[in-house]
C-alpha cells in the first residue's frame, strides 16, 4: 500500500523529466528515423512517400569512404588521446590535493571558452610560417615552413585537442578512487612496481579508461568543425557530410539516414563499452 | 640465542616535525609470535610497514635471516603483510587472490591450484575459489587475506591489526584459529593490536609500545606481574597506580599514600625510607578493612555491574579514581560510603612513574 502511494508520488514528481525527455529527445530521434525512410521532393522540402533510397545512397563508394576514413580518424584520436591522456589523469590523481586543484582547474578552463575560439587559435600555430613552423625552424629542426594547415595532422592535433580533457578527467576520477594499499599489497606479495600497476591499478581504473575512449571515439566521427576549420575541405569526415548534405544540398531524408547510421555505430561503441567493464553508468560523468 | 630470523636495531623515523619511531629494537626467533601492543599513534603499525618495506626509516637496520634488507624493496623482501582493511584484490576472485604471488614467481596453473586449495583449507574456507571478495563476510575476507599471505611462506607474518573490525565474538574465535595456524605451520609471527586481551591470549612476547619505543619487550606473564612503569601497568590489565612516598618496617616496604599505609613489593627498583615511590595494583586484589586499619581512607563513588564483576569505583583524599572489583554483587557497600582499602604484600609491585624513552 504505501509503496504504491509513494510512486504514485514519485509519477508526479517525475512527470515533467518525462515529459522534457519525450519532447526533446525521444520526438526529434523519432522524427529523424521516419525522416530518413521519406523521400525528397524534386524542389524543396519532403515528400511523405516511402522509400529505401537513403540507405540504399549509403553504399555508394563516396560515402563509404567517409566512413571509412571517419571511423580511421576516430581509431587515431582515441590511440593518442589514451597515450596522453591516461598517464596525465592518473599523476593528476596522485598530485597531493592542493597541487592538484590547481591542475584540475588549468584542465577544465578551456571549457569555458569558445571551442570555435579555440580552433581559430590552432590556425594561428598552424598555419604556414605560423608559430609552429618558426619555431621548428629557429630550433633548426627544419629549414622550410611545414605548413600544417589543412593537412591531416592538423585534424588529428586538433581533435585530440578537443577531446583530451573528457579522457584525463575520466582517468583521474577513477584513479582518484583507488585505494592504494591495494598497490602496496601487491608490492608486498612480490610484484615490482611496473607488474603492480598492470595487475592492479589498470583493471581497477579500467572504467575510467573505457569512459574516457568512449566519450573519445564517439564524438570524434562528428566532430565536423574540426575537420572543416583545420582540414579545409580535403578531410571529409562523416559528420562533414551530414552537414553538407542538410545545409547545402538540403537532401534531409539522406542526412537523417546518416545520421542514424551514425547513432548506430556511436551506440554500438556504448554497448561495448558495456561489455568490458560490466558498468551501466560512464565514469565520473553520470 | 640462536640466529634470530628477523632483527631490527635502532629503528628512528620521523614524518616531518613528528618523530614516531625513536630507537626501536628487536630480534625474533622462528616460531615466535610476538605482539606489538600499544595505542594508536604509538608507532606500531610504522614500525611493521618499514620492517616489510612500505615504508623507509631514518636511521636503523632491518636484518632478515641473517641479510640487511634495509633498502630492499618491499618485492624483494621474505615478508608478507596481513593489512588491516584486507586489502583483497575487488576484481579477482578469492582463486585469484590467494594465487597472486605465485603467478608472479611462474608457478604452473595446477601447482597453484594445488597450492590455494591447500591455503583456503588452512583457512577452513575450502570450495571459495570462485567466490569474489564482495560476496565475503568480514571474517571471511579475513581469512582469505591470511590465506593470501600464507601461501607465499614468508619467514615472518606481519599482521596488522588484522582482527580490528572484526566484532567481538568473531575476534575470540579467529584469535584462537590465528594461534592454530601459527603453531601448525611454525611460521614466526609479527602481530599489531591494541587490544591488551588479544595480547594476552596469543603472544609467546609482547612490547608495549608508547611515544616510538617500546616501554616493555617481555613474556605476556611478566608484563602482567611485573610492568615496569606506571603507563605498562595502566595498560595492560588497567591496574590502579598509586603514588606517594616510601615507608621501610621490618617486614618490607610499605607506600604511605593519601592517609594510609599498605605494603608493596619493591621487585628490582630500590627503595629509600621518605623517597616517592609509584606502586601499581589490579582491581581484583583490593580489599576493604575495618575502621581502626592501617588502610587507605576512601569514599564510594560508583558501583556497576558487568560480566560477572562488581567494579566499584573509589574517590581517595587526593582526589584521585581507584577501582576495585569483585566477583559477584556486595550490597553492603553503597556510593557515598566511607571506607578503607589495602592489599595483601605482592599484589601491589613499585614501577617507574615516568615512560621509557
Amino acid at each position: 500500500m504505501q509503496g504504491k502511494r509513494r510512486s504514485r508520488g514519485n509519477a508526479a514528481i517525475l512527470a515533467p523529466m518525462y515529459l522534457f525527455t519525450v519532447i526533446f529527445l525521444i520526438g526529434p530521434f523519432v522524427y529523424m528515423i521516419v525522416l530518413s525512410f521519406l523521400t525528397r521532393a524534386e524542389t524543396w522540402g519532403i515528400v511523405n512517400t516511402f522509400t529505401l533510397r537513403n540507405y540504399q545512397k549509403l553504399l555508394e563508394p563516396v560515402y563509404l569512404h567517409s566512413f571509412g576514413e571517419s571511423i580511421r580518424l576516430a581509431v587515431y584520436v582515441t590511440a593518442l588521446v589514451v597515450l596522453i591522456g591516461y598517464p596525465f589523469g592518473y599523476f593528476m590523481a596522485k598530485l597531493p590535493p592542493k597541487a592538484r586543484g590547481g591542475l584540475l582547474l588549468v584542465v577544465m578552463v578551456p571549457f569555458y571558452t569558445s571551442s570555435l575560439m579555440r580552433l581559430y587559435g590552432w590556425i594561428i600555430i598552424f598555419r604556414a610560417n605560423g608559430l609552429f613552423d618558426r619555431l621548428l625552424m629557429v630550433l633548426h629542426l627544419t629549414d622550410a615552413p611545414l605548413k600544417l594547415l589543412y593537412t591531416y595532422p592538423a585534424v588529428v592535433v586538433g581533435m585530440v585537442y578537443a577531446l583530451l580533457p573528457f579522457m584525463m578527467l575520466s582517468v583521474y576520477s577513477s584513479v582518484e578512487k583507488m585505494d592504494w594499499q591495494l598497490v602496496e599489497a601487491a608490492r608486498d606479495m612480490g610484484a615490482p612496481p611496473a607488474k603492480a600497476f598492470l595487475t592492479i591499478t589498470l583493471p581497477l581504473s579500467l572504467p575510467g579508461l573505457m569512459t574516457g575512449v568512449t566519450l573519445t571515439f564517439v564524438p570524434s566521427m562528428g566532430l565536423f568543425f574540426v575537420a572543416d576549420i583545420l582540414g579545409g575541405n580535403k578531410i571529409v569526415l562523416i559528420g562533414n557530410v551530414i552537414q553538407e548534405q542538410l545545409m547545402k544540398v538540403h537532401d534531409w531524408p539522406f542526412a537523417a539516414a546518416l545520421s542514424v547510421i551514425l547513432m548506430l555505430m556511436m551506440s554500438l561503441t556504448v554497448w561495448l563499452y558495456r561489455r568490458v567493464t560490466g558498468v551501466s553508468e560512464m565514469e565520473g560523468f553520470v | 640465542m640462536s640466529n634470530p630470523i628477523l632483527e631490527i636495531h635502532d629503528i628512528t623515523k620521523s614524518f616531518g616535525e613528528t618523530a614516531v619511531l625513536r630507537g626501536v629494537s628487536l630480534s625474533l626467533e622462528a616460531g615466535e609470535f610476538v605482539t606489538l601492543l600499544g595505542s594508536s599513534g604509538c608507532g606500531k603499525t610504522t614500525l611493521l610497514r618499514i620492517i616489510a618495506g612500505l615504508e623507509s626509516c631514518d636511521t636503523g637496520e632491518v636484518i632478515l635471516e641473517g641479510r640487511t634488507v634495509t633498502n630492499d624493496p618491499p618485492e624483494k623482501r621474505d615478508v608478507n603483510m596481513v593489512f588491516q582493511n584486507y586489502a583483497l584484490f575487488p576484481h579477482m576472485n578469492v582463486a585469484a587472490n590467494v594465487g597472486y604471488a605465485l603467478r608472479l614467481r611462474r608457478k604452473s596453473k595446477p601447482e597453484i591450484r594445488k597450492a590455494v586449495a591447500e591455503a583456503l583449507e588452512l583457512v577452513r574456507l575450502p570450495g571459495y575459489e570462485n567466490r569474489m571478495p564482495s560476496e565475503l563476510s568480514g571474517g571471511q575476507r579475513q581469512r582469505v587475506a591470511i590465506a593470501r599471505a600464507l601461501v607465499n611462506e614468508p619467514k615472518v607474518l606481519l599482521l596488522d591489526e588484522p582482527l580490528g573490525a572484526l566484532d567481538l565474538q568473531l575476534r575470540r574465535q579467529m584469535q584462537i584459529e590465528l594461534k592454530r595456524l601459527q603453531k601448525q605451520l611454525g611460521i614466526t609471527f609479527l602481530y599489531i593490536t591494541h587490544d591488551q586481551e588479544e595480547a594476552l591470549n596469543m603472544s609467546d612476547r609482547i612490547g608495549v609500545m608508547k611515544n616510538g619505543v617500546f616501554q616493555q619487550l617481555d613474556t605476556p606473564s611478566a608484563i602482567y606481574d611485573r610492568p615496569r612503569n606506571a603507563y605498562v601497568a595502566s595498560f595492560v590489565g588497567s591496574a590502579n597506580i598509586l603514588t606517594g612516598t616510601a615507608l621501610l618496617r621490618e617486614d618490607g616496604p610499605y607506600l604511605q599514600y593519601a592517609g594510609g599505609v599498605v605494603p608493596v613489593t619493591a621487585g628490582d627498583l630500590p627503595v629509600e625510607e621518605g623517597a616517592p615511590i609509584t606502586a601499581a595494583v589490579r582491581s581484583e586484589y583490593i580489599d576493604f578493612c575495618d575502621g581502626d586499619c592501617e588502610g587507605i581512607p576512601a569514599v564510594v563513588r560508583e558501583k556497576s555491574f558487568s560480566a560477572g564483576m562488581l567494579r566499584i569505583a573509589l574517590e581517595t583524599g587526593t582526589g584521585d579514581e581507584i577501582i576495585a572489583s569483585r566477583h559477584g554483587i556486595d550490597y553492603s557497600l553503597a556510593p557515598g560510603d566511607q571506607v578503607r582499602f589495602r592489599f595483601a604484600r605482592g599484589h601491589a609491585v613499585l614501577v617507574e612513574a615516568q615512560d621509557a624513552g
